[in-house]
C-alpha cells in the first residue's frame, strides 16, 4: 500500500481505520423513522439517505470506521490479521464522537458504523464500543442513525445494552458454511456467531411486545438485524450461498444479507491467489437473488437446484428462472394476479403495483403501460394485453434467449465479450442447421 | 365556440390556487380556459388574458376543498407539483382538479390519464430531486459559528430542504441559499425558519470559513479517499449515482 502518513495524528488514525473498515458492505442507513423532537441533534428517514458516493461508486451514508484494528484474531482473509505487519491505531472514544458529531453537522454523514477488530478479548472490545455509544447517545444528544457490530464471545449483558443505543446491529458469517468458517477463520467458529445474531433477534422480538403496552418504551435495534458473507474465498456454491441467506431471513429474521466478492489481500496456500480479481458479476448475480427471495416471492429452490447450481452469467436470475418456466407464460396484464405479475422479468414492485392500480380504472394496452413507467425491455416477452403480444415473437425459449441477450445489460468487459462471442457465434450455428438449441448448461459451468 | 381564456398568476401554490379558484368562478367552461404561472406567458393572438392576483384565502377554500372532496394524497401531488419547474404545472394542476373534483379520491388511481400520469411525474421529479439535495448539500461553518449551504436546484426546493434541516439540527443557526432564485432560508437555534426572499449573501462573510471548518473538510476528504475499493473502481456508477452538477459544492469532489 502507499503510504503517506499525514502529519495530524487523529487524521492518520482516521486513515488507517477507515481503510480497515472499507471491506464491510453494510452502509445503509435506512429502517427507522425518528424526529429530534427539537433537542440534541439528528434525525433518521425510514427510506435512508446517501450523502456521497466513493470512487467505487458504493454509497458513502455513515461514517464506516473500526474503533481498532489491533486485532487477536489470526482469520486468513482478513487485513488486519495478528500476523500481518499492518500499522495499527485505536480510536478514543471521544475521538469517534467529535469526528461524527462534526461530519454529522456539516451533513456529511446518516451516523455512524462502528466496527472493530477484538482488542484484547471480546468483553474489552465490546465495552469500549458501548461507551463510544452512550457519549454519542447520552452526552452530545445524537440522535442520528448507529450500526454497531455485536462482537461474538462478548458478554450478553453488554449486548443488550449496545442493542438499546443502537440502530441496527450486525454480525458477520464471514463465510456460508461452518466448514468454510474452520479452515480459514481459526479463532472463531459458527456457533459463537451465531449467538449474538439470536440475542438480539430474542431482543428484538420481546421489545415489540413492550412497545405495544408502552408506547415510548425504549427502542432496541429498531432498523434490525444484518450480516455478510464473503463470496468466492472458498468453493461454495451460488446455490448453498442462497439457500443460507434464506434461512437466516427465516430463522433469524434478518433484515438484509450483504454479499462482498472476495478481494485477495493476503497470500496463503488456503485462498485464491494474490491477482484473483474480485468475482463481482457473481456477486451482482446474488444481490439480485437476494432480492426474489425477500420482495418477489421466490424461493431458493425455485431459482437453482442441487444439479443446477449457479446462476447463469449471461442473464439475471429472473429471466433464468422464467426461462426455465415457460409453461406459466405468457401472463395477461389485465388479470394476472400481484404475486404473477411480480414474476415476470422486467417487471419490479413498483411496476406491478402501478398496473393493479392503474387497471381498476382501464383496459391496460402496451402504450398505457410505457406511460405508467413499465419497462417492456425484458417483460415484452412475456406478457400479453388483451390477449395479444406486442410484436409477432417465437414464443420458445431459444428465441426469447436470444433476444434477451440483445438487450444490453452494463456486464463487466471480460464477460461481455464472452457473451457476445457465444451470440455470434451461435447464430451462425443457427443459419447452418436450423435447428438451434441454446448450450445454457455450458455457458453456467463458466465461472467468474 | 367561445375564444379561449389564459390566467396568468404568480409561480407559487397560492398563486396557482388561486387562478384555480378565478377559472372555477368564473362558469367561462373549462375546455375554453387555461392556467399560465409565472413571468412569460407565451403570446396568443385570439386569446383573452386575465391577470389573477395572489389571494391566500381563495387558495385555503380550494386547498380545502381538494382534501375533503379528493384526498390528502392529492393535496400532497398538487404541492409538490407546484414545486416543479415545468412551464405546464399550473395547467395540469388546473386539469387534474377538473378530474379530481368529478370523480373524487380515485382520480390518483387512475395512472394511465394523460393528466393524473403528467402530475405524478411532475411530483416525482421534485421528489427525486429533493432525495438528492437532502443528502449532497453540505454545511460550511462560518466564523460566526453559523452553519451556511449553498444549492442551485432545478426545481423549488427550499421549503422542503428548510423542513428537513429544521428537525434535524433544531439546536444550530443555519442559513440555505438557493443561488438560482436568490432566496435564503434562515434557521435560528431553537426557534423557527423563514425565507427571505431577492436577496444575496456578501461573499465575505460566506467564504469567512471556522478553522474547525478547514480541519473536518480534511479529515472528510481524507476518510472519502480511503473508503473507496480500488481493487473495484467505478467511476461511471458514481456519477449516474451522483451527478457533476452537485460536486461544486462538496468539498470531497473539489478538483476532480
Amino acid at each position: 500500500m502507499e503510504y503517506m502518513a499525514p502529519e495530524d495524528p487523529l487524521q492518520k488514525k482516521l486513515m488507517i481505520l477507515a481503510d480497515a473498515a472499507k471491506y464491510d458492505v453494510a452502509c445503509t442507513s435506512s429502517g427507522v423513522d425518528r424526529e429530534s423532537g427539537g433537542k440534541g441533534m439528528g434525525n433518521s428517514r425510514a427510506c435512508g439517505i446517501c450523502h456521497s458516493f466513493a470512487s467505487d461508486g458504493r454509497c458513502i451514508s455513515l461514517l464506516k470506521i473500526l474503533l481498532s484494528n489491533d486485532c487477536i484474531y489470526d482469520c486468513k482473509y482478513c487485513k488486519n490479521r495478528l500476523s500481518n505487519d499492518v500499522p495499527r491505531a485505536t480510536f478514543t472514544p471521544e475521538e469517534i464522537c467529535r469526528l461524527t458529531m462534526g461530519f454529522y453537522r456539516r451533513n456529511y454523514i446518516e451516523g455512524l458504523f462502528l466496527s472493530s477488530g477484538v482488542v484484547k478479548n471480546p468483553h474489552y472490545t465490546m465495552e469500549l464500543i458501548l461507551e463510544t455509544l452512550h457519549l454519542l447517545r447520552d452526552k452530545y444528544q445524537f440522535h442520528g442513525y448507529i450500526h454497531v457490530k455485536s462482537i461474538p464471545g462478548a458478554d450478553e449483558e453488554l449486548i443488550r445494552r449496545a442493542g438499546f443505543y443502537a440502530d441496527r446491529m450486525s454480525c458477520n458469517l464471514e463465510l456460508p458454511t461452518a466448514e468454510g468458517l474452520k479452515k480459514l477463520a481459526p479463532n472463531k467458529d459458527r456457533k459463537m456467531i451465531l449467538k449474538p445474531l439470536r440475542q438480539v433477534q430474542k431482543g428484538i422480538l420481546e421489545n415489540k411486545e413492550e412497545l405495544m403496552v408502552y408506547r415510548h418504551a425504549p427502542k432496541f435495534v429498531p432498523a434490525g438485524q444484518s450480516t455478510q458473507v464473503m463470496v468466492g474465498a472458498t468453493p461454495e456454491s451460488d446455490y448453498q450461498i442462497i439457500s443460507v441467506a434464506e434461512a437466516l431471513y427465516k430463522k433469524f429474521a434478518l433484515r438484509r444479507v450483504f454479499y462482498s466478492a472476495y478481494i485477495a489481500v493476503n497470500e496463503d496456500n488456503l485462498l485464491p491467489s494474490v491477482d484473483t480479481k474480485p468475482p463481482l458479476l457473481r456477486e451482482h448475480r446474488l444481490y439480485q437473488a437476494d432480492w426474489l427471495l425477500r420482495y418477489y416471492g421466490f424461493r431458493a429452490d425455485e431459482l437453482l437446484s442441487e444439479q443446477h447450481d449457479s446462476f447463469n452469467i449471461a442473464l439475471d436470475p429472473k429471466c433464468d428462472w422464467a426461462l426455465r418456466n415457460l409453461d406459466q407464460f405468457p401472463v395477461e396484464v389485465n388479470r394476472a394476479s400481484y404475486e404473477m405479475l411480480l414474476r415476470v422479468p422486467g417487471i419490479g414492485v413498483t411496476g406491478a403495483r402501478r398496473i393493479c392500480q392503474a387497471r381498476r380504472h382501464t383496459t391496460l394496452n402496451f402504450n398505457d403501460l410505457k406511460r405508467i413507467g413499465v419497462v417492456l425491455k425484458r417483460a415484452v416477452y412475456f406478457i400479453t394485453c388483451s390477449g395479444k403480444m406486442m410484436y409477432r415473437i417465437n414464443f420458445n425459449e431459444d428465441s426469447i434467449t436470444r433476444n434477451l441477450l440483445s438487450v444490453h445489460e452494463r456486464l463487466p468487459i471480460e464477460v461481455r465479450e464472452s457473451v457476445s462471442g457465444y451470440h455470434q457465434l451461435s447464430l451462425f450455428d443457427d443459419r447452418q442447421a436450423g435447428q438451434w438449441q441454446i448450450p445454457l448448461p455450458a455457458l453456467r459451468e463458466v465461472v467468474v | 365556440m367561445k375564444s379561449p381564456r389564459i390566467y396568468m398568476c404568480e409561480d407559487s401554490l397560492e398563486g396557482i390556487l388561486s387562478a384555480v379558484h378565478a377559472a372555477y368562478m368564473s362558469r367561462y367552461g373549462h375546455e375554453f380556459q387555461s392556467i399560465e404561472a409565472g413571468d412569460y406567458v407565451e403570446p396568443s393572438l385570439f386569446a383573452e388574458m386575465i391577470p389573477v392576483e395572489t389571494d391566500v384565502d381563495k387558495a385555503m377554500r380550494v386547498a380545502d376543498a381538494v382534501i375533503h372532496k379528493i384526498s390528502g394524497y392529492a393535496w400532497h401531488l398538487i404541492k409538490y407539483a407546484a414545486m416543479s419547474c415545468y412551464m405546464d404545472k399550473a395547467d395540469t394542476i388546473y386539469r387534474f382538479l377538473v378530474l379530481g373534483f368529478g370523480v373524487g379520491s380515485k382520480v390518483t388511481e387512475q395512472l394511465a390519464d394523460p393528466v393524473v400520469n403528467r402530475m405524478l411525474k411532475l411530483e416525482r421529479g421534485v421528489m427525486r430531486e429533493k432525495d438528492h439535495f437532502y443528502g449532497f448539500v453540505r454545511f460550511r461553518e462560518l466564523n460566526s459559528g453559523i452553519l451556511f449551504a449553498k444549492i442551485a436546484p432545478k426545481h423549488h426546493q427550499l421549503p422542503l430542504a428548510a423542513e428537513h434541516f429544521a428537525d434535524r439540527y433544531p439546536m444550530e443557526n443555519w442559513m440555505i441559499y438557493d443561488e438560482r432564485r436568490h432566496e435564503v432560508c434562515v434557521h435560528e437555534a431553537g426557534r423557527g425558519w423563514w425565507i427571505t426572499k431577492d436577496v444575496t449573501p456578501s461573499q465575505r462573510i460566506i467564504s469567512d470559513v471556522s478553522d474547525s471548518q478547514k480541519d473536518f473538510e480534511k479529515w472528510w476528504k481524507q476518510f472519502y479517499e480511503t473508503i473507496g475499493i480500488k481493487e473495484r473502481e467505478n467511476p461511471r456508477c458514481r456519477m449516474s449515482m451522483m451527478p457533476k452538477m452537485y460536486w461544486s459544492n462538496m468539498p470531497e469532489m473539489l478538483g476532480k
